[in-house]
């Protein structure tokens, strides 16, 4: 063979390869997302829900959404659809950034009319003083997946990433592994609740037994007292949280929900959580049919250390109580119970 | 743009081949390169192109005025102002701090951002203006030296080309015999070094980046764990600086240009002197030959020398980066240099192994020094691996363990990309559907989020 019939089969050959690759991926279509791919069932294969929520999130046939972090992750559409006649899709990621929840919930609400209900899990991740707060962690967000646009999908879905799930798909199709998530978005990312470790947990929320008595002794000594003068900005609100508020109808109900933290979390920012509800029940009064609902305040839920796996992380227990708590506090029924409704 | 993306690689890169190609005069040949070179350079940041512009030709004019007055002046104003561009974009935050540290002052961070490639075009036009004085070089047309300056596949992080050995490639037609052969060298050279930098250097920098941050949150690191990351990133940085400049020589040929080899598999080395005359070799010669020798080299007396050595690896250390990490990495190798020279001196023969051994060991304790942030994690690391916590390593490196060992036989005995691609590769069917595969892999598995830098595009 010459030396240029040789170069030439190298690049015929490599070009072939590359579009059996590409045809393969496009017809595959792991993340669901564009029109010519085969005509298959496709379920979330990818553990990373920055690709998986985006076919969840868009063709789902829910009328309300969840939208937060791990915090809010455990809170259960199945238990939620019939107290509220609705049907949710939890999308709750683990550790989203503010503009990666506002990506999620804007192809929501693009793909989704009539929306009835959306519930904000409100954390750490909303009560950031930071001015200029990270866009994206270290996880890969593909934004391609969160756009109007179909035609850059083609584009991205030639990639190692496309091919490695690709062949993730067919076997899921060959019955060799198993969706990642169901069609709601629930998972249960725990652990196994029947495995839970009370002195791994404290271990977990204090570090060791030492810290858990100094927080006790300051508990009661009262020294965690809210400075109400304490002034807090939080830019992340007004950039990304009323951007959502601002894009839903006033006929869709839009709970504010502070989640419920471990009391050790909640004291050591204090003073920056309290001035956070104030700014939320502000954003919040904006808007027509809004609810702010606190679970971040020392109560029977977030003292007890037993109900938590870490700081940020309740048992599933707790949150199958949640739905019914929400319910009862957007209806004014919050005596004697673990809940706050800050405005209505 | 990286060369390791699918918009070089399935758009730069055919699109200039294929106009250079049916572009018929090489006068015009030149200027597509040039304008192609700019254009590469401006797609990572076009703010930069005015800098590198004026860079060329400031350097340029320096050397018409200096060859029509012969006034020694002018070359050491242009080398003055060329090191002054350096020091500003790349040592000023450096130098502020540490003079804030030594005198106890508060110091402003400027964060001046880093043109990339400052230290390759800047020390290619330093060599040039040496030359010029030297009486080794001559005034070029602005066309050729511009190319020189900026040509796309070594603009970036090297290799440090010298202008005598390229600019008069620049008015040779690629359509000259061997053209074909040639072409298909440089395309599987191309192919070889991106996929050793998409299948071996990411893959190790991908799991060495999550092992660092583990590792150092650990109340104790274990030996096991510190050796396994000291080697996996000893071949990262191989694999990754040595995938680039075969990507560079090869597009180079591609073009029908010959471009110096940077690296002759280093971890083979028997002494430091070998090291370095196989690892970043265009780098290592530009020290020799302006630092070095002019120090006074080893033709002086011991004193002399070890001025001359110690002198030029810091400073060596200190192009590497801004940090008082890279000075101390670079005078560490001047003292392992001179250790070596003074030993040689001795006439002792140590064997084979225990050389390469004793080379081997040093070259990856100092990429410790290389890799992390400051000399408390450095220190800790290094304490680590001489250490007596013989537990199990993390499971980030432990298991990488094979992965690592491939690695090493790999860097160690095997063929390197240039042998494979100058002396292995024949033009048989055997080599074509290999070539191809790798290709087409490697295109497809740099597409979508995945966009992994080379590791010597900070410097």
């Amino acid at each position: 063979m010459s030396w240029k019939e040789h170069w030439k089969k190298i690049l015929k050959a490599a070009f072939c390869m590359l579009g059996f690759i590409y045809l393969f991926v496009l017809l595959v279509d792991p993340y669901d997302t564009i029109e010519i791919s085969l005509p298959l069932d496709r379920e979330p294969i990818v553990s990373n829900q920055r690709y998986s929520y985006p076919a969840i999130a868009q063709k789902s046939h829910h009328d309300s959404a969840i939208i937060g972090t791990s915090t809010i992750r455990l809170l259960n559409p199945s238990q939620l659809n019939p107290l509220f006649q609705s049907s949710f899709v939890n999308l709750a990621m683990n550790s989203p950034t503010a503009y990666e929840q506002l990506k999620i919930f804007e192809l929501f609400r693009r793909t989704h009319e009539n929306i009835k209900y959306v519930i904000f899990g409100i954390d750490e991740t909303w009560c950031d003083a930071n001015a200029n707060p990270d866009k994206f962690t270290f996880r890969p967000f593909p934004p391609w997946l969160y756009d109007n646009s179909e035609f850059n999908d083609y584009l991205y879905l030639l990639s190692g990433r496309g091919l490695e799930n690709s062949v993730r798909m067919i076997e899921y199709w060959l019955g060799k592994r198993k969706a990642k998530y169901s069609g709601d978005g629930y998972d249960v990312f725990v652990g196994d609740d029947g495995r839970y470790d009370l002195n791994k947990a404290i271990n977990n929320i204090y570090g060791n037994n030492e810290q858990k008595s100094i927080l006790e002794e300051k508990v009661r000594n009262n020294d965690f007292q809210i400075d109400r003068n304490a002034k807090y900005k939080f830019p992340v609100q007004e950039m990304y949280l009323s951007k959502m508020g601002n894009s839903l109808s006033d006929e869709t109900v839009k709970i504010f929900m502070f989640v419920p933290y471990h009391v050790k979390n909640y004291y050591s920012k204090i003073n920056i959580f309290e001035a956070c509800k104030k700014e939320i029940v502000d954003l919040a009064s904006s808007y027509r049919n809004s609810y702010v609902i606190d679970f971040m305040f020392p109560s029977g839920i977030t003292t007890e250390d037993s109900n938590y796996w870490d700081v940020l992380h309740y048992r599933i227990g707790i949150a199958d109580m949640l739905p019914r708590l929400i319910d009862k506090a957007m209806a004014g029924e919050i005596e004697n119970l673990p809940v706050k409704l800050h405005y209505h | 743009m990286l060369f390791n993306s699918q918009i070089f690689l399935l758009l730069f890169l055919p699109f200039v081949v294929a106009v250079y190609y049916v572009i018929p005069a090489q006068k015009y040949r030149i200027w597509f390169l040039i304008l192609a070179s700019l254009s590469f350079y401006a797609y990572w940041d076009y703010r930069f192109l005015p800098l590198l512009f004026i860079s060329v030709l400031i350097n340029w004019c320096a050397s018409i005025i200096y060859m029509r007055s012969k006034a020694v002046l002018i070359i050491y104003a242009g080398v003055l102002l060329n090191l002054i561009i350096i020091g500003v974009f790349k040592y000023f935050d450096f130098f502020s701090s540490s003079l804030s540290h030594f005198f106890d002052y508060a110091s402003h961070s400027y964060s001046i951002i880093l043109p990339l490639g400052i230290s390759f075009f800047t020390f290619q036009q330093i060599s040039y203006l040496i030359d010029l004085k030297r009486g080794q070089g001559k005034v070029y047309r602005f066309d050729e030296y511009i190319l020189f300056v900026t040509f796309f596949p070594q603009l970036i992080a090297g290799p440090i080309v010298r202008h005598n050995e390229i600019i008069s490639q620049f008015w040779k037609s690629p359509f000259r015999p061997n053209l074909h052969e040639n072409f298909t060298r440089g395309l599987v050279l191309t192919v070889l070094g991106l996929a050793k930098k998409v299948f071996f250097a990411d893959e190790y920098g991908i799991f060495i980046d999550e092992g660092v941050v583990v590792m150092l949150a650990e109340d104790s690191i274990s030996a096991a764990t510190a050796w396994l990351f000291a080697l996996s990133y000893t071949l990262q940085l191989y694999f990754d600086f040595s995938a680039y400049s075969d990507m560079a020589i090869g597009l180079g040929a591609m073009f029908g240009f010959t471009l110096p080899r940077n690296f002759k598999t280093p971890y083979i080395s028997r002494n430091l002197s070998e090291f370095w005359k196989r690892w970043h070799i265009t780098l290592s010669r530009f020290f020799r030959d302006y630092l070095y020798i002019p120090f006074g080299g080893s033709w002086n007396g011991y004193g002399r020398y070890l001025v001359a050595v110690l002198a030029t690896m810091t400073l060596c250390g200190l192009w590497h980066g801004a940090d008082w990490s890279f000075v101390v990495w670079g005078f560490l190798h001047g003292c392992g240099l001179a250790i070596y020279f003074t030993w040689k001196k001795t006439g002792i023969h140590l064997p084979f192994l225990i050389a390469w051994l004793l080379t081997f060991l040093f070259v990856v304790n100092g990429w410790v020094l290389f890799r992390l942030e400051d000399f408390s994690q450095a220190k800790e690391v290094l304490l680590a691996m001489y250490g007596f916590n013989f537990e199990s390593a993390l499971f980030i490196f432990s298991d990488n363990t094979f992965f690592i060992i491939i690695g090493l036989i790999l860097s160690i005995f095997g063929p390197n990309n240039h042998q494979l691609a100058y002396k292995k590769m024949k033009n048989t069917k055997f080599w074509v559907y290999p070539i191809a595969l790798l290709l087409a892999i490697s295109v497809v598995w740099v597409g979508g989020e995945r966009e992994i830098k080379f590791i010597y595009f900070q410097f």
